[in-house]
């Protein structure tokens, strides 16, 4: 019986790294570290004291549009809209999963990602071209 | 020859326990995962909405949100869904996020104290200027 040819594991192809399953793990931890340490404080001033009569950026019209104005402020709301979205895209992609939906994973997880970079890209268009 | 040591008798059994749809409601630690699993409905949501009212600012339609207070209600549970999704998330920065010191690690707390002091410290720092924008004279 001929010796079975020895392989280095970094040439063996089933132990070949999955690159993509890493690189939404990836964002997802990302992700969700930005959406914690940023998005609070937005949704406090804008949507709870906002109308609770404190002033802020988006207190009228005039001031949003000057704000929004402002490259930083639009990248700043690109970069959370684009992260927030692919954390949650990956959260929903699992917690199906954790559901019973354990059929279409492809299907799955182009739809969840696939709307998650469509959503991206629309903000950032209507983010761009505002006001 | 007893079937035990045959491999060739077919395939392997497993016996997995099946779950059902509701097996989250069987304790509350496992409602709580799947609470903190569904954070980000609450917080897309919220993202969408300020979309929304960007939209209507680019269509001369944005109303003041002062004394609005449907937003301030999806506003309110839209922050204790994020705040729960902020402070699950950064309790595991301890035990994921290994920052190299010499041959060692970072402890856990510090890496931990790390991460909930930057979210004082966001809040507390991008709340004032998003405040003081309010009050630019143009």
């Amino acid at each position: 019986m001929a010796a079975t040819e020895h392989v280095p594991w970094h040439r063996r192809q089933d132990l070949r790294p999955a690159v993509g399953h890493g690189f939404w793990w990836f964002m997802f931890g990302n992700g969700g570290a930005i959406a914690a340490i940023f998005l609070p404080v937005t949704i406090l001033v804008v949507g709870v004291l906002g109308p609770l009569g404190v002033n802020n950026w988006m207190e009228d019209s005039k001031h949003f549009a000057w704000t929004l104005g402002n490259p930083i402020i639009k990248l700043y709301f690109i970069v959370l809209c684009f992260l927030t979205f692919v954390h949650a895209a990956h959260r929903l992609r699992y917690a199906l999963f954790d559901l019973g939906i354990r059929g279409a994973t492809r299907a799955l997880e182009w739809g969840c990602y696939g709307l998650a970079i469509l959503a991206t890209l629309a903000a950032a268009a209507l983010l761009v071209v505002t006001p | 020859m007893s079937d035990a040591g045959d491999l060739s008798a077919g395939p392997a059994h497993t016996y997995r326990r099946q779950l059902g749809g509701g097996w989250f409601l069987r304790r509350p630690s496992y409602f709580l995962y799947m609470v903190r699993e569904l954070t980000v409905v609450f917080m897309t949501a919220w993202l969408l909405w300020f979309l929304y009212e960007v939209w209507l600012l680019k269509q001369n339609a944005f109303v003041t949100l002062t004394g609005n207070y449907a937003v301030l209600a999806f506003s309110t549970v839209c922050l204790l869904f994020t705040l729960y999704h902020a402070v699950t998330f950064l309790n595991l920065s301890g035990l994921i996020l290994r920052i190299p010191i010499g041959d060692r690690f970072a402890p856990a707390v510090v890496v931990k104290g790390l991460a909930f002091g930057g979210l004082l410290f966001v809040t507390a720092a991008g709340g004032a200027v998003m405040v003081y924008l309010g009050y630019v004279k143009l």
